[in-house]
């Protein structure tokens, strides 16, 4: 018993599968999603009548934010990206994502995230100043207790999660492809996550560096975000242009869904299936020049208010394309409304409502009105609630029997969909009527007339949140006693479908052909009868799968789970720290826990290094544009995309508070140009010798390489010897107390530059200690090509730092 | 019932959004009913000639026709709430003349309000009398506390906060404005109708939020006179 035990949480605690990945973290994102949906019943029982105490308005507060950040970092993408990892791989024919370690590290991220944002409950009091947490409430004066910290080094390890699942996935369908399947061949699901993947990249990064600068503000009393010149605005601009794309990041995977599972159902093609295609990537560019319709009340002028009015509206256009097509889609259909097709078909109704009062807030006259109202409230339930939680429960019905092997109950589930859409209309309708009452408050008095909707709202909530019990029940016990579902219950077309239910570990024996007159070959079955659902693609025993599928048996590593508990302990040890005196605040981070952190990393890090782990890079697959490319280079190239959006921000928040401040030092007088100039040529010599590194490797010359290796990692020692000498001298003459704002940016981004050099150096050593042993000069020298990339990148970003600091 | 000259802007721009709204409604909806009762699964409708199946990719269906026609009429539907709403924003963008209300022989006032968010209350100076300040609290009821403002004149508010982020709203009149420190956001309006109206905040600005609530009481011209002669000029 305790050995079967031991056996089933290392599969769990070990895995590195797509599949299981998937699963936890479908199940993880579902006990989010009740937390988070407990915290709104509570709210909604405060609000149900005029002047209620259930909740005093400072735990209200907490529940509001906390609710928030919750559902949208913690429940709506990891749900939907739950999806993504068991079933886009099966669709595109992948063996696993590009990087099944890498991927399994995203999980742990998230899931320690989470718990590290519910753990700021227990530690004074959890963030209590809306999920947009804007400035200047975050400042430490509003802001006293640990849990904002604690909160905000959650979101930090959150978007390292993202970042990561986001490289991940992109290496992934670009590269691994099963042949013949071109991108625009690829059904509408894999297509929403490619596009979400893409904002993921540039959105994620500028919210992490608004964390970030939030974070050193409250840590070390630094301006940013207490100064007039950043303040509200910079924080409302750095969040907004994260945040209008993150509304899309979570609609766009169950938008997939929903336009994959309604032509299931209907029997027929989704109509008009490159314009819905053309559309989500049409809203997803429009979504970045959006943000500024959420501070159409924050005094920018009319010229501007009116370009995001019209940008706004036009965001709407593509949705219609979308819309009009699955509605179109059911005409002379043959439409089985099993529960997958009525929750997906009240999705896209909800949606509907949703996306028309999102018209009203694009117009900047109605927003004089509308803005922080409940009618918002309502408008971004329509869409996330309706829209999104919706869309995924419908996937959830559509794919529960192709994860488990089994049917859920039918009938129960057609209820479930029933009493959750007249549930939810019961909570949210009435909010739209709510047009005067303010968001987020505690209570409110009898003589505002607010006191019916707002009970009848909650009555909505019990019903929606209730009706939620009936699919966990129905999950919960069809997964252990339901009838076998078979591989293709709905007569699907995807990939997915021709596999037994459950897949086998490895997936597909064969991977699965795209043949140029639209036929899939599974196989050694070619040419499949018209309808057939039985008996395709079962394990047919060639040579090739065999070779595959012992990939899976040993895919189990310790290293993912350890790395992302370093992290979690490491930002534990950063956050929980007391502020040592208020006013200037200094700040005593928890050391025991960040020593704890940091020597459990570097364990997990080498231990991740040194494990034996194959991954196959398979040649003769679809891997349009980047055939050229391996995997690992794409994955960096695509990482130091987002780091350039994230170093982007920073000089981007550089130029807003200077540009804002009346005075700025003239060059020479607070930066020392030599100190700066030294900097530079010492830079960029290390990549010299980085690329005299990668040349001797390739000519096969140890001692050359060594040298060159030997000299990056001086060279940067020397660098970072230089700019400590100038950090130490800048902070012991009080320079914080002369120029607050010249000297935030500077320690800031200039400390950012630090901490990616440190990286570059513990490569270099990782590296070096390589090459001693005789490695990369027998032209495996891909390493080194990658660490000359990120070197490389380094560097350049100081060469635009040097003349924002030094000269101009 | 006009209470203010933005409330009823509001109202006539909110309901041109509507009409369209429950008209775009009517037809979405309408096709998606027909379509699902029509197009239901039922005994001996047939499978479709494009029917979806494993083993294939879905036959390409659609016209290109339907996309452009989609866009073109919702251009045009969007087009019209974009005029409706320009319209709208340059009278609320706009800035009025001052007025000049006698108020003793030699002293005048010119409808300009400064108003400044603090945790959690209002406070109110009238331009020309900084000293004077009026503080916008629910639990108080003096003169000292009552914002008041004449009838139909344009009384034009600068916004700031002396704390945190939040927003000055006058519910019955649709007017608001972010207050944030550092900066002044200028609104204004008109108000038609005598009679005590609410301001609330409606951005959380800390536990006080829901409470952060102050009153205006529109006043006809002769009774603001006398009001701002024995509360403010003193």
């Amino acid at each position: 018993m305790a050995e079967r035990f031991s056996a089933v949480a290392k599969r769990w605690l070990y895995t590195t599968n797509h599949k299981d990945i998937g699963i936890l973290y479908i199940i993880t994102a579902l006990f989010f999603f009740v937390a988070a949906g407990l915290l709104a019943l509570t709210m909604r029982t405060q609000l149900s009548i005029p002047n209620n105490n259930v909740l005093t308005a400072e735990v209200y507060n907490q529940f509001v934010t906390v609710h928030g950040l919750l559902m949208i970092f913690w429940v709506l993408s990891p749900f939907a990206f739950g999806f993504a990892n068991y079933i886009i791989p099966l669709q595109i024919g992948a063996r696993d994502l590009a990087f099944p370690r890498l991927n399994a590290m995203s999980y742990w991220f998230y899931l320690f995230s989470g718990v590290m944002m519910i753990l700021s409950f227990f530690f004074g009091a959890a963030p209590d100043l809306g999920w947009t947490l804007y400035s200047p409430q975050t400042a430490f004066e509003f802001a006293p207790t640990i849990g904002l910290n604690l909160g905000a080094g959650a979101l930090i390890l959150i978007v390292v999660s993202i970042t990561m699942s986001s490289v991940n996935f992109l290496v992934t369908m670009f590269k691994m492809r099963a042949p013949g399947l071109k991108l625009r061949r690829m059904s509408l699901f894999p297509w929403s996550i490619l596009v979400t993947i893409f904002m993921m990249l540039y959105a994620f990064p500028s919210f992490l560096a608004a964390v970030l600068l939030l974070y050193v503000d409250r840590a070390f009393g630094t301006f940013y975000f207490s100064s007039i010149q950043g303040g509200s605005l910079l924080w409302d601009n750095v969040f907004w242009f994260f945040g209008h794309p993150e509304v899309y990041i979570v609609l766009f995977p169950a938008l997939g869904i929903i336009a994959d599972v309604i032509p299931t159902f209907a029997r027929r093609p989704l109509y008009g299936s490159k314009y819905v295609i053309g559309s989500l990537v049409a809203a997803a560019l429009i979504s970045f020049v959006v943000w500024g319709h959420h501070m159409f009340l924050t005094g920018y002028g009319v010229i501007t208010d009116k370009l995001y009015t019209v940008t706004t509206v036009a965001v709407s256009l593509p949705f219609d394309v979308i819309v009009i097509s699955l509605i179109e889609t059911l005409a002379v259909a043959k439409l089985r409304l099993k529960a997958a097709a009525l929750f997906t078909l009240g999705a896209v109704a909800l949606f509907i409502i949703g996306g028309i009062t999102g018209v009203y807030l694009a117009s900047v006259a109605l927003d004089y009105a509308l803005r922080g109202t409940y009618f918002v409230v309502a408008h971004f339930h329509y869409i996330m609630v309706g829209g999104s939680i919706m869309g995924l429960i419908g996937g959830l019905y559509y794919w529960f029997p192709k994860i488990t092997g089994r049917m859920y109950n039918e009938s129960m589930a057609r209820i479930h969909f029933i009493v959750s859409f007249i549930g939810f209309n019961v909570l949210y309708f009435p909010m739209f009527l709510l047009l005067d009452m303010p968001r987020r408050i505690a209570t409110y008095s009898p003589d505002t007339g607010w006191g019916l909707l707002n009970l009848t709202a909650t009555v909505g909530g019990f019903i929606f949140g209730g009706a939620q019990l009936l699919l966990f029940y129905n999950l919960y016990r069809s997964a252990r006693v339901g009838p076998p579902a078979g591989p293709n219950p709905w007569n699907g077309w995807t990939l997915e479908w021709a596999l037994p239910s459950p897949p086998p570990a490895h997936d597909f024996d064969t991977i699965p052909t795209f043949m140029d007159d639209g036929t899939i070959h599974f196989g050694s079955s070619i040419g499949l009868p018209n309808g057939s659902s039985h008996g395709i693609g079962e394990p047919n025993g060639s040579s090739v799968g065999h070779e595959y599928s012992s990939i899976h048996s040993e895919g189990l590593s310790p290293w993912p789970i350890l790395m992302a508990f370093s992290a979690f302990i490491f930002f534990l040890g950063i956050t929980i720290g007391k502020p040592a005196s208020p006013q200037p605040v200094t700040y005593q981070p928890f050391w025991p826990l960040i020593a704890d952190g940091v020597i459990l990393g570097l364990i997990s890090l080498l231990g991740y290094s040194r494990e034996k782990f194959n991954v196959h890079e398979d040649t003769n697959v679809e891997s349009w544009p980047f055939k050229q490319v391996p995997n690992m280079k794409l994955g960096i190239w695509t990482f130091l995309g987002a780091e350039v959006i994230f170093f982007g921000v920073l000089i981007g928040a550089y130029f807003f508070v200077r540009t804002a401040s009346p005075t700025w030092p003239t060059p020479g007088t607070v930066f020392d140009i030599r100190n700066g100039f030294a900097m530079t040529l010492v830079l960029l010599t290390s990549s010299m010798t980085a690329i005299m590194a990668l040349a001797s490797a390739r000519a096969g010359n140890k001692n050359g390489l060594i040298i060159s290796l030997l000299g990056t990692l001086g060279l940067g020692g020397l660098f970072l010897y230089i700019k400590a000498g100038e950090w130490f001298s800048l902070g012991s003459s009080g320079v914080f107390n002369t120029y607050p704002l010249p000297a935030t940016s500077y320690f800031i981004t200039t400390g950012v530059h630090g901490v990616h050099v440190v990286a570059g150096m513990c490569m270099t050593v990782y590296l070096l200690a390589n090459a001693l042993k005789g490695k990369y000069i027998k032209g495996d020298h891909a390493t080194l090509e990658h660490f000359g990339l990120y070197w490389h990148f380094v560097d350049i970003v100081w060469v635009f730092l040097f003349p924002l600091f030094y000269l101009i | 019932m006009a209470i203010s000259n933005m409330q009823v802007q509001f109202d006539n721009l909110f309901w041109l959004f509507t009409y369209l709204a429950i008209a775009v409604s009517v037809v979405v909806f309408g096709l998606m009913v027909i379509f699902i009762i029509k197009y239901r699964d039922r005994s001996g409708s047939s499978e479709p000639h494009d029917a979806p199946i494993l083993g294939h990719l879905p036959v390409a269906r659609g016209h290109a026709r339907t996309a452009i026609l989609t866009v073109s009429l919702s251009t045009i539907i969007l087009t019209v709430l974009i005029i409706g709403s320009f319209g709208s924003i340059d009278t609320i963008l706009s800035s009025p003349a001052p007025c000049n209300i006698q108020i003793s022989h030699s002293v005048t006032y010119n409808c300009s309000v400064l108003v400044t968010g603090h945790r959690f209350y209002w406070d109110f100076n009238y331009a020309g009398f900084p000293n004077r300040t009026i503080t916008g609290a629910p639990s108080c009821q003096q003169a000292i506390c009552i914002f008041a403002v004449p009838q139909s004149e344009d009384i034009r508010l600068n916004v700031t906060s002396a704390d945190v982020f939040h927003n000055f709203g006058v519910i019955a009149f649709k007017v608001k404005a972010d207050a944030y420190p550092g900066h002044v956001n200028f609104i204004w309006f008109n108000a038609e109708t005598i009679g005590n109206y609410t301001i609330q905040c409606y951005e959380l600005c800390g536990p006080g939020h829901a409470t952060m609530i102050a009153t205006i009481d529109v006043m006809p011209l002769g009774q603001f006179v006398s009001w701002f002669n024995s509360t403010i000029v003193q």
